[in-house]
């Protein structure tokens, strides 16, 4: 694997290391971080999380990782899969403060 | 010029409404003192369900792999299988195998009843005209009975999704006056086929999909497992993890991608597609297939470039879903299908 694809791919996963992690300390999903899977749907099926765990993910996004999610409308696109939120994660998060431990 | 039969499928489950008469849906309804013991002894999810609650398990082998995509569902003291993957006769044959107390009033309902499906966005509004006006308020994973249907509220779209079970002497008769109310909604009966490919499009476990891959591990459905139960393969569980090299992401390319098909990074062989299929949604300006690709762990992450060693398409592994459900944003207690002009809602397709 080239060079720079693997830091692409290591950056990727301390953003979802640290996402796994926000979704079991901070919205007490019940399971080990290493038992959920990327792809895992966030809402109804998967972790089941509701409308109070959106909130809370919010301002955990914000608290950990410096990422501010847009207004609620535009923020259901984001919030789908523990991926898409990697996703989004990556794509607004200031340069350099993102996965910071 | 009218679209295509595959389009217009799409557009009715994606925009509007659609009807389909899935037929690899087995349902069981368990009763008697050993119910609960029966398919706890198999559900890979636990049981913690108050009445009418339903909650997505899968049932394994002995070896760990998946048997079955099943929906374990609690009404009153009796439960309900909504399954699909193995045959009535296979699925019945495994319950009564590791049901721990003959006690159990097992009944397969295959021969008895059939199913309608109803999907999209104003499903919730045609279900309540033509069944009862109460399955608008329905929980998501909740079932209720409207006198002999029963109706179980769930879907693997991203869409508003029902099924209904019905008795087959009154199957046809319930149909008609989905039709009826539905033509208002502008209802479309579409394949089972085009549900399979929204499921895909959602990201979501379709057993049709991809069945040499029956590792829970590698299809990324530990979220249906609680590992401190004990089922039918939990204990070949830890081994097959450990086996597990590989796992099933999302690609998409706009050349056509066959299965089979040996995926190339930098020159060495890292993966192989397991699944494709055209998104006639996202072909509005130019294809765009839809794959299952099974990768080295190590690569299985999205925005990966890959390329196909026979043909050299190019695939790009992505974060499903891949389109905007409307369903998100359309709600029973604010909108309706007559004044729909007047919402905004997001493109499903993003350009």
């Amino acid at each position: 694997m080239n060079p720079a694809l693997r830091a692409r791919i290591d950056h990727r996963e301390r953003i979802l290391a640290a996402v796994r992690r926000l979704l079991v300390e901070d919205l007490k999903v019940r399971r080990a971080p290493e038992n959920v899977d990327p792809d895992t749907p966030l809402f109804g099926t998967g972790l089941g999380l509701d409308s109070v765990d959106a909130i809370e993910l919010v301002v955990a996004l914000e608290t950990r990782l410096g990422t501010s999610l847009p207004d609620a409308q535009e923020s259901r696109r984001w919030m789908r899969t523990v991926n898409t939120v990697v996703q989004y994660v990556l794509d607004h998060a200031k340069a350099g403060s993102a996965g910071a431990p | 010029m009218s679209e295509p039969d595959d389009l217009a499928d799409a557009r009715a489950l994606r925009e509007r409404v659609a009807l389909a008469r899935p037929d690899e849906i087995v349902a069981l309804r368990l009763a008697g003192a050993g119910a609960f013991d029966a398919i706890d002894a198999i559900s890979t999810a636990a049981l913690h369900l108050g009445d009418a609650q339903m909650r997505p398990s899968l049932f394994l082998r002995e070896d760990g792999s998946i048997l079955a995509d099943a929906y374990v569902c609690r009404d009153d003291e009796a439960f309900w299988i909504l399954a699909e993957g193995p045959s009535a006769a296979e699925l019945v044959a495994h319950v009564e195998r590791h049901a721990p107390s003959k006690d159990l009033a097992l009944t397969e309902l295959t021969a008895s009843h059939g199913i309608l499906s109803v999907h999209g966005p104003y499903a919730w509004e045609l279900v309540g005209e033509a069944l009862d006006p109460d399955v608008v308020g329905m929980p998501f994973l909740s079932l209720y009975r409207v006198d002999d249907v029963t109706c179980f509220r769930a879907g693997k779209t991203g869409e508003y999704g029902y099924d209904l079970l019905v008795p087959r002497e009154r199957l046809d008769a319930l149909e008609a006056r989905i039709r009826s109310a539905g033509e208002a909604l502008e209802l479309r009966t579409i394949s089972n086929a085009a549900v399979d490919l929204a499921s895909l499009e959602n990201g979501f476990f379709c057993v049709r999909h991809a069945p040499r891959v029956t590792s829970p591990f590698e299809r990324q459905l530990r979220w249906r497992i609680a590992f401190e139960r004990a089922f039918v393969g939990a204990s070949a569980l830890p081994a097959l993890e450990a086996a597990s090299k590989r796992r099933l992401v999302h690609a998409i390319s706009s050349s056509e991608v066959a299965v089979d098909a040996i995926l190339e990074l930098d020159g060495e062989l890292v993966g192989r597609v397991e699944h494709a299929q055209r998104s006639p949604l996202l072909s509005s300006t130019s294809e765009v297939w839809v794959a299952l690709a099974s990768l080295d762990v190590a690569l299985a992450h999205p925005e990966i470039d890959l390329v196909h060693a026979r043909t050299g398409a190019s695939l790009r592994t992505v974060a499903p879903p891949v389109v905007d459900n409307r369903s998100l944003y359309v709600s029973p207690q604010r909108h309706a299908f007559a004044s729909r002009a007047g919402d905004e809602f997001p493109p499903v397709v993003t350009p």
